[in-house]
């Protein structure tokens, strides 16, 4: 097969041996630098934005996630006071989050706080909440329960 | 289940864009020619670019995987202010469903294609490659062909989910 001797788009001599493709060094660069078109510039422009404007959130949307992690580490080990301090920190940032007053509200109950115990099983009325959570919530209605029977036998 | 490519395609759109722009501006990085550029169809593949056969095994090798780096990192990027409301606290936004949708269809679309695969493997066993580079590069193109194979099992909406997600969370991890 003959060997081309100029560029495939214009007529200069091709560039150095190596390539496959004969082209002259401006027009391989030319279509290396193939443009993007004005769709996608646009496109990326409009992600970007909405990428920041969605990054404003996001420092105080982590603090959230840090101080409900906490929150479910001080529930574990019993530690009621500092959890229902941390969920409600990650519930400022999430007022609507069935996630965070779930356990928060079990929280409550474990801590004998019946006010906001109540105040919370109100707000979660409706809503599906984790099987574990709604057994944990079920278990401390129990117990009230239990409790308050004692008490009216006392009386 | 099986769901046909094209519309896990369309769904996803904006990966498979990410894409072709990432082999693209690689092409551009590396000096190599593009021929014809297709960001999205309706096709099969949904999109495509063609471009010279690169001088040396290491642009191959860049362009080849360009879109595993690119759409990686973007992906996580973007996701990344809004995965907390939305994975974690299940009370994002609208903005924020739509931007961890935009994230995982970038990075899911992360993996090199079959046909990337293809196209290193044939410059690898070309003459005159030095084995050592056979060497070095066929386990690379081992592993984007079982990414492809991955994504029968959703193995690439498993990896947009992870990126998407793992970035908050660690940062969460390191926090508490």
């Amino acid at each position: 097969m003959e060997e081309r001797t100029v560029c495939e788009m214009c007529d200069n001599p091709p560039e150095d041996e190596g390539y496959e493709l004969p082209l002259c060094a401006n027009c391989r660069d030319e279509l290396s630098r193939c443009p993007f078109p004005l769709w996608v510039k646009l496109i990326s422009g409009l992600v970007l934005l909405l990428v920041l404007i969605a990054f404003v959130n996001f420092p105080s949307s982590l603090r959230a996630a840090a101080a409900f992690e906490r929150g479910n580490k001080a529930k574990s080990k019993g530690n009621y006071p500092t959890a229902i301090l941390e969920y409600e920190r990650a519930l400022a940032r999430f007022p609507d989050s069935t996630v965070t007053m779930a356990p928060l509200a079990a929280a409550c109950g474990w801590d004998g706080d019946l006010r906001k115990f109540a105040y919370y099983l109100e707000k979660l009325d409706g809503r599906e909440i984790r099987a574990d959570l709604a057994d944990e919530i079920e278990e401390i209605l129990l117990e009230f329960e239990d409790l308050s029977e004692m008490e009216g036998d006392e009386q | 289940m099986i769901i046909p490519g094209r519309l896990i395609a369309l769904v996803t759109f904006p990966g498979v864009i990410v894409h072709e722009i990432a082999h693209q501006l690689f092409c551009r990085l590396c000096g190599v020619a593009v021929l014809d550029v297709c960001y999205f169809r309706f096709e099969s593949p949904a999109g495509y670019v063609e471009h010279e056969p690169p001088r040396r095994i290491s642009q191959h090798v860049l362009i080849g995987i360009g879109p595993f780096i690119v759409n990686s990192l973007l992906g996580a990027f973007i996701a990344l202010p809004s995965a907390v409301a939305v994975l974690q606290f299940e009370a994002g936004t609208v903005l924020d469903y739509i931007l961890v949708w935009l994230g995982v269809s970038i990075a899911m679309h992360a993996f090199p294609s079959v046909a990337d695969a293809k196209s290193i493997w044939q410059a690898i066993w070309s003459e005159g490659t030095p084995t050592l580079t056979r060497l070095m590069v066929t386990p690379v193109v081992g592993l984007i062909y079982l990414g492809a194979l991955g994504s029968f099992l959703w193995l690439d909406l498993a990896y947009g989910v992870v990126l998407a997600v793992g970035f908050p969370y660690l940062l969460v991890s390191l926090l508490t």
